[in-house]
């Protein structure tokens, strides 16, 4: 590739980072739940300040014990260290592979939950990625929203329940049934809008992001802009159905990020 | 060894090859020829060799006292031999000379003959002076009354055929060395000759960069094997500057309308910054921000996938597909969009199955299926329909919209055109979608066409090969 592509591949790594900063501090700005005495330990390995401070914090506010390395060697110092929950890691950090870290950790035996980042998406390096001993992938740019769910799921603390009835406030729906009654009104919706119900109070109180209602609700792996109004709509629709005048406001939209369903906005 | 060997030019090593090659075929014929000619010519020599040694038998008697007698003449007597006769020698059973018979006085030959070897026919040649050269037969001579044969040499002048022998020597000897030098010398400037359009191509193909890409190697011969490598090169690099431009375009394309949201991006931060403000207004300008960057991220992913699609390899998992079935799935997605601005979204189909990539028809579909919505007005109608033809599948989306302008057809699929920029950006549009179905289409080996629907509106057909 020549000189001009390359730079445009750095532009593109750095666009990513900076939204990864950016959701981090959007979401700073939320309230932080209560405090946790069994605090799981994170470490977040990533060599761009601004991202590793982001993604720290943000954690931080989800009341966790974050601890950062800005490389490799550090990353494996701490390691040695403490024992954590959870690893966030960069796979391009400055003087060794994510990769590389992954492998020597697993070889002592560590079995610590792994999260890979990275700015590659090609369905080879997922391979590598999750066959070197990773638990799950992230491709930047990615939501911080979508991070704590995946994050969440792998500190085997999921924010949904398997509860067949589920409610928010006024509002209840009958998983089984496939009904949804506000306020002891039933409310009359499309099989498709009981689904996005579904997945939104099962994540009651957290940010779900277009992605992950493109990949959990539609079921489609490879994203697309035409579905993304689809998902604008459908949520519009959707609240008109639950949130009616004069109701709590249910179904909130988190500009620039997705939309959450809880009864306070966040 | 070897590396000097390869170290050297190719038409020196050719060259060398022919001059050393040449010589020794030309040394080994030159022996051949010489040592044939040798015998061959030497041959009615050797015969009269023999009929003098029948001669020699008819008219020699030997005494029982050992006195030699010819043609019943007593030997003993003859002081001068003439040259009619046979010339002969007799060595008797310990290899003593008995009796020489030749035309020459004793003092003319200087260098004595040595005894013959016994009991073996032998043909050998001796000089005995300067300028005379003998040939003789040995033979076993059988004496009666004795119990061992004694040998008789027979002799005559070898001159003439050595004569016709030293001129072929001659010959050889001058014509090899300029035979070698005319291999060598023209082999080089043979060689240097048909290799010269390989030094051009060299001097061109090194003039050749990532900067000046127009030009191409010379083709001398477009038959002989140089000039086949020329125009295999010439094709390659054909195609290699057409995807650089490509890619310069591309990036150009790219970096433009990534500034976009950029500049929105740095411009309501900045303003954000500019005063204090209350917590919710500081959260709206965040979220305001977080959509710009989303729409980078977007378009970022946008154009990776129009990247895979014309230029990369995208991974096609092909399987059997009920298009029908397929369609009515990828337009009920859709159909909310159509629904929400009171459109009415139809779809006729034939069944039918075909052999393609469900995940990249599906993106190419619903690109167009997208724009359909975007272009028609309100409360408009679009048709999806599925053909079953022998040969191909048809899958064409028909809207009420504008249509589009013949000479704006042309731009039709180029990246990033918008036929009315405002109105698309603000729709969410980049101008890829149909770049995208276009490329997407030629990976499953299908492809789209446009078509003006009279009295308004546009279709596009996608292709399918069965």
């Amino acid at each position: 590739m020549n000189a001009q592509g390359c730079d445009l591949l750095r532009f593109l790594h750095d666009v990513g980072s900076l939204q990864c900063s950016f959701s981090a501090s959007f979401a700073r700005m939320t309230v932080a739940p209560p405090g946790n005495s069994a605090a799981p330990r994170i470490l977040v390995v990533e060599d761009e300040g601004k991202t590793r401070e982001s993604l720290a914090e943000g954690l931080r506010l989800e009341s966790w014990h974050v601890e950062t390395a800005a490389s490799a060697a550090s990353a494996v110092s701490s390691l040695s260290d403490h024992p954590f929950d959870l690893i966030v890691l960069d796979w391009m950090l400055p003087d060794r592979d994510g990769i590389d870290v992954l492998r020597t950790v697993r070889q002592r035996g560590v079995h610590t939950p792994v999260l890979m980042l990275t700015a590659r998406n090609s369905l080879n390096d997922r391979v590598i990625g999750l066959d070197s001993g990773a638990d799950d992938y992230l491709p930047k740019p990615f939501a911080f929203a979508e991070l704590l769910a995946r994050c969440r799921a792998l500190l085997r603390r999921p924010n949904w329940t398997n509860e067949r009835l589920l409610d928010c406030g006024d509002l209840q729906l009958d998983t089984r049934a496939r009904v949804a009654v506000r306020a002891g009104q039933e409310i009359n919706l499309t099989p498709r809008e009981v689904d996005v119900l579904e997945y939104l109070m099962r994540n009651q109180g957290q940010t779900v992001t277009r992605e992950m209602l493109e990949r959990e609700v539609w079921k489609q792996s490879q994203r697309m802009t035409s579905l993304d109004n689809v998902i604008d709509v459908q949520i519009m629709r959707l609240r008109r159905k639950v949130d009616r005048e004069g109701d709590e406001r249910l179904i909130h939209t988190v500009r620039g990020v997705g939309y959450q369903l809880g009864r306070t906005s966040p | 060894m070897t590396e000097w060997w390869q170290r050297r030019p190719l038409r020196f090593r050719l060259a060398l090859f022919y001059a050393v090659g040449g010589t020794l075929l030309l040394a080994g014929f030159s022996a051949t020829l010489y040592l044939y000619v040798s015998q061959r010519i030497a041959r009615p020599l050797d015969h009269q060799l023999r009929r003098d040694l029948a001669e020699v038998h008819k008219r020699l008697e030997i005494m029982p006292d050992g006195r030699l007698r010819w043609n019943n003449v007593d030997l003993g007597r003859v002081a001068a031999w003439t040259t009619q006769y046979p010339w002969f020698e007799l060595w008797d059973e310990q290899g003593h000379l008995v009796r020489r018979l030749w035309p020459f006085s004793e003092s003319r030959v200087r260098q004595v003959p040595v005894a013959p070897v016994r009991g073996r026919e032998t043909i050998s040649v001796f000089r005995v002076a300067p300028d005379l050269r003998l040939r003789s037969l040995s033979v076993a001579y059988p004496v009666s009354g004795r119990d061992s044969d004694w040998t008789i040499r027979l002799i005559r002048m070898h001159e003439p055929v050595g004569d016709a022998l030293g001129a072929l020597r001659w010959i050889i000897f001058i014509a090899l060395p300029i035979v070698v030098a005319l291999l060598v010398v023209g082999g080089y400037s043979i060689t240097r000759r048909w290799l010269l359009p390989l030094d051009t191509m060299t001097a061109e193909a090194n003039r050749i960069t990532a900067e000046d890409f127009s030009r191409r190697l010379p083709i001398e011969n477009p038959h002989d094997e140089l000039g086949q490598l020329a125009s295999v090169f010439n094709i390659t690099l054909d195609r290699l500057e057409g995807s650089f431009t490509a890619l310069d375009r591309f990036v150009a394309d790219a970096s433009h309308e990534l500034r976009t949201p950029l500049t929105t991006l740095r411009s309501v931060g900045e303003v954000g910054l500019r005063r204090g403000r209350s917590v919710e207004e500081y959260r709206e300008i965040i979220g305001s921000m977080l959509e710009e960057a989303q729409r980078l991220q977007l378009l970022i992913g946008r154009l990776l996938e129009l990247a895979t699609a014309e230029g990369g390899e995208p991974d096609v998992h092909r399987k059997e597909l009920q298009v029908d079935e397929f369609v009515r799935n990828c337009v009920h997605d859709l159909s909310i969009l159509a629904e929400a601005r009171g459109q009415h979204l139809g779809v006729k189909t034939d069944p039918c199955r075909v052999r393609t990539d469900p995940v990249i028809f599906r993106q190419a579909l619903q690109n167009l299926i997208d724009n359909a919505v975007k272009f028609s007005p309100d409360g408009g109608t679009i048709q999806v329909s599925v053909d079953a033809e022998p040969s191909s599948i048809n899958v064409s989306v028909t809207d009420e919209g504008p249509g589009i302008t013949i000479e704006n057809q042309r731009h039709l699929a180029k990246r990033f055109y918008r036929p009315d920029p405002g109105r698309n950006r603000s729709q969410g549009g980049f101008g890829l979608g149909l770049s995208i179905t276009k490329a997407y289409m030629r990976v499953l080996g299908g492809s789209m066409q446009y078509l003006t629907v009279k009295p308004r509106g546009s279709r596009f057909t996608l292709r399918l090969p069965r």
